[in-house]
């Protein structure tokens, strides 16, 4: 299969000549993106404004931590419809915990929620063979309810002073929520391209038989993404009720829809087995400057979701152009 | 070759798009030259509520030579907050916001308050934060109204059913009174309430569902009030599928023109309307007068319309001005 040969894995065995060949779709998305932040900096005098681009941040930093997880689970041919309504759910078992036995116990459950989501969706998904479609489409629909039936459909909102530091904290200018996502996004890129499990999920994702036979225990790889996503949902989950201060049930809704969209413009086939998360990166700022720009412009809301969707539209189209002429 | 001009064409027409949107704004802003800019958030625009009162801000602002933006949080808090960040960026002078839910408007409050901008709040209300002023319906008296309305109705068919109701979010305030106030005029005449059932996505077809549930499960139910104006279609929608018309009453909160149609029908029994244009009006004249340095009242109340088969023809053309414009 091509996805192999093209794969990212293989740029340490490369020249670096190789570099621009390797990540042709990242390049064409950095050539338009650079242009658009031109562009837009003389069409709005508040765009490259250093408080607009930490909003920008704070904007994307959500979608941009369930990004990672979601690149996994598509690197091996999968897809995670339950995320947003999966970081709903541990915002809310989070803020119920908080309320009543503080921080600490609270970030606790959430990761352990997360956790057992992730695992048991990898499970039905890696071991017994479902369709991940299916599945998580189903555990979309799971943790939107258990996000009602422990909250009786109630915000919490009595959230603890001191949690506020990961959503409103800084450190040298430098909001906390930017140093984790950036922290999140090397850790992420660096076990994708150089860890054997990293190769892995590409290789499952570029042709599952062949891997089989090399002998490595694919039902096992297949899981380990979901459960990623799962403890990301997590995280995301207290980024997102820190900066709100206050839980609602219907956090997280359609989030899912962006995270894809953000995988899919940085050049990751639904397919599974290419793309990296240096494009994931760049997908997520695409949408949110996107986003933050049609707002600058005063572009009227009924306008703005034509603008997005035609935005993935091209972004598909550039990954098809950029990937068929070898 | 082909495939780098087509690339090269998908750049241009990138450049053009943002061009056409930077000069839109531009010649936008030269044509009015607003003495104040405001920004308008509203929880969702697919809701005929909100865009009725963002159109009675919007009708307001023209007179006054004050530019309005409008931003669609679509229901949700983060994109709420993320829309009241580009206003900040913006510079607007004031923002009248109509929160998704009491919970989510402190972040906002608090984010204003540092840019030092001034906030009304139309409908809805907070849980807590600093604004000028919460312009708000009657909505306990409205409900009571309807309910002591459809308590002499049922009286005087001799029915002594339980009643229903599909609420809007109890996590908002006006949820809860226009609740509790249904309720009280229900049972100070004698009627149960039999069940309620809360909405979360606001469309006459999840309205529709819940209706069909509780007349499936309480087949003895006289009544069915439906919180807000597409929803209490979807609950009529449900009765008459039901072939229940002439067991079941319908009545409602807020109006559409297709609302007021079937009162006139006699499909509806009555309405408690909300003054949605009218608020917007007073919402904008309470963000103007502070930004003149005026008092505000910090609670104003708008008054509901009591819409029955008797009056409809008295108050239609008070409605086409205050509710609905054309």
């Amino acid at each position: 299969m091509n996805g192999l040969v093209e794969n990212p894995m293989n740029v340490s065995k490369r020249k670096s000549n190789n570099l621009i060949k390797t990540y042709r779709t990242e390049f064409a998305l950095i050539l338009i993106l650079i242009p658009f932040i031109i562009m837009m900096s003389f069409a709005s005098p508040y765009f490259l404004t250093t408080s607009n681009m930490l909003n920008v941040a704070s904007q994307i930093c959500v979608i941009g931590i369930l990004a990672i997880g979601q690149s996994y689970v598509i690197f091996t041919s999968g897809i995670d419809l339950s995320v947003g309504a999966v970081m709903g759910l541990c915002a809310m078992v989070m803020g119920l915990a908080m309320e009543a036995n503080g921080i600490l116990f609270g970030v606790i459950l959430a990761l352990l929620t997360g956790l057992t989501i992730g695992i048991i969706n990898g499970v039905l998904i890696g071991y017994l063979k479902l369709a991940a479609f299916i599945v998580t489409l189903g555990m979309m629909s799971i943790a939107q309810s258990l996000t009602y039936v422990i909250s009786d459909g109630n915000s919490v909102t009595n959230l603890p002073e001191k949690f506020n530091l990961l959503g409103g904290g800084k450190v040298f200018g430098i909001p906390y929520f930017l140093i984790l996502l950036i922290i999140l996004f090397i850790i992420g890129h660096y076990v994708s391209i150089r860890t054997r499990p990293g190769r892995i999920f590409y290789a499952i994702g570029s042709n599952e038989e062949a891997t089989k036979l090399s002998g490595i225990n694919v039902s096992f790889y297949r899981t380990i993404p979901y459960i990623i996503m799962g403890l990301l949902a997590a995280i995301a989950a207290m980024v997102q009720s820190s900066r709100l201060m206050a839980v609602d049930p219907t956090f997280g809704r359609s989030l899912e829809l962006d995270t894809i969209a953000a995988v899919v413009i940085g050049g990751t086939s639904l397919m599974g087995g290419k793309g990296s998360l240096i494009g994931t990166a760049i997908g997520v700022l695409l949408i949110g400057l996107l986003r933050n720009s049609l707002n600058l412009l005063g572009v009227s809301p009924f306008w703005q979701g034509t603008a997005i969707g035609a935005v993935i539209i091209i972004a598909i189209l550039i990954e098809r152009l950029t990937n068929k002429n070898k | 070759m082909k495939r780098f001009s087509l690339y090269v064409m998908i750049v241009i027409s990138l450049f053009v798009l943002v061009a056409c949107g930077g000069s839109d704004s531009t010649s936008n802003s030269e044509q009015t030259e607003a003495e104040y800019s405001i920004a308008y958030l509203t929880p969702g625009l697919d809701l005929p509520f909100w865009k009725y009162l963002a159109d009675g801000i919007e009708a307001k602002a023209a007179e006054n030579n004050v530019s309005v933006q409008v931003y669609d949080s679509k229901n949700d808090a983060s994109t709420q907050l993320q829309n009241a960040q580009d206003a900040i960026t913006k510079q607007v002078d004031a923002i009248i916001i109509s929160p998704t839910d009491s919970s989510s408007a402190p972040a906002v409050l608090n984010a204003a308050k540092e840019a030092g901008i001034p906030v009304i709040i139309a409908d809805i209300g907070t849980d807590s934060g600093e604004y000028e002023s919460l312009i708000i319906s009657e909505n306990e008296k409205g409900a009571r109204e309807v309910g002591e309305y459809l308590a002499e109705y049922m009286k005087e068919q001799g029915w002594d059913g339980p009643v229903g109701q599909v609420t809007i979010s109890l996590a908002r305030k006006n949820g809860q009174l226009r609740t509790a106030g249904f309720e009280s005029a229900m049972t100070e005449n004698g009627f149960e309430i039999a069940d309620i059932r809360q909405l979360e996505d606001y469309t006459r077809a999840e309205a529709e569902g819940f209706a069909q549930d509780l007349l499936t499960a309480y087949p003895n139910i006289r009544a069915i009030f439906g919180q807000t104006d597409e929803p209490a279609l979807g609950v009529l929608k449900a009765v008459e599928g039901a072939n229940k018309l002439d067991e079941v009453a319908v009545v409602g909160f807020d109006a559409t023109p297709e609302t007021i149609e079937r009162i006139k029908e006699g499909k509806m029994l009555a309405a408690s309307v909300q003054q949605p244009v009218l608020m917007g009006e007073m919402s904008f004249d309470a963000a103007l007068s502070v930004l003149k340095g005026e008092e505000v009242e910090k609670e104003i109340y708008v008054p509901t319309i009591l819409v029955t088969k008797e009056n409809v023809s008295e108050v239609e053309e008070e409605l086409k001005r205050t509710v609905f414009p054309e």
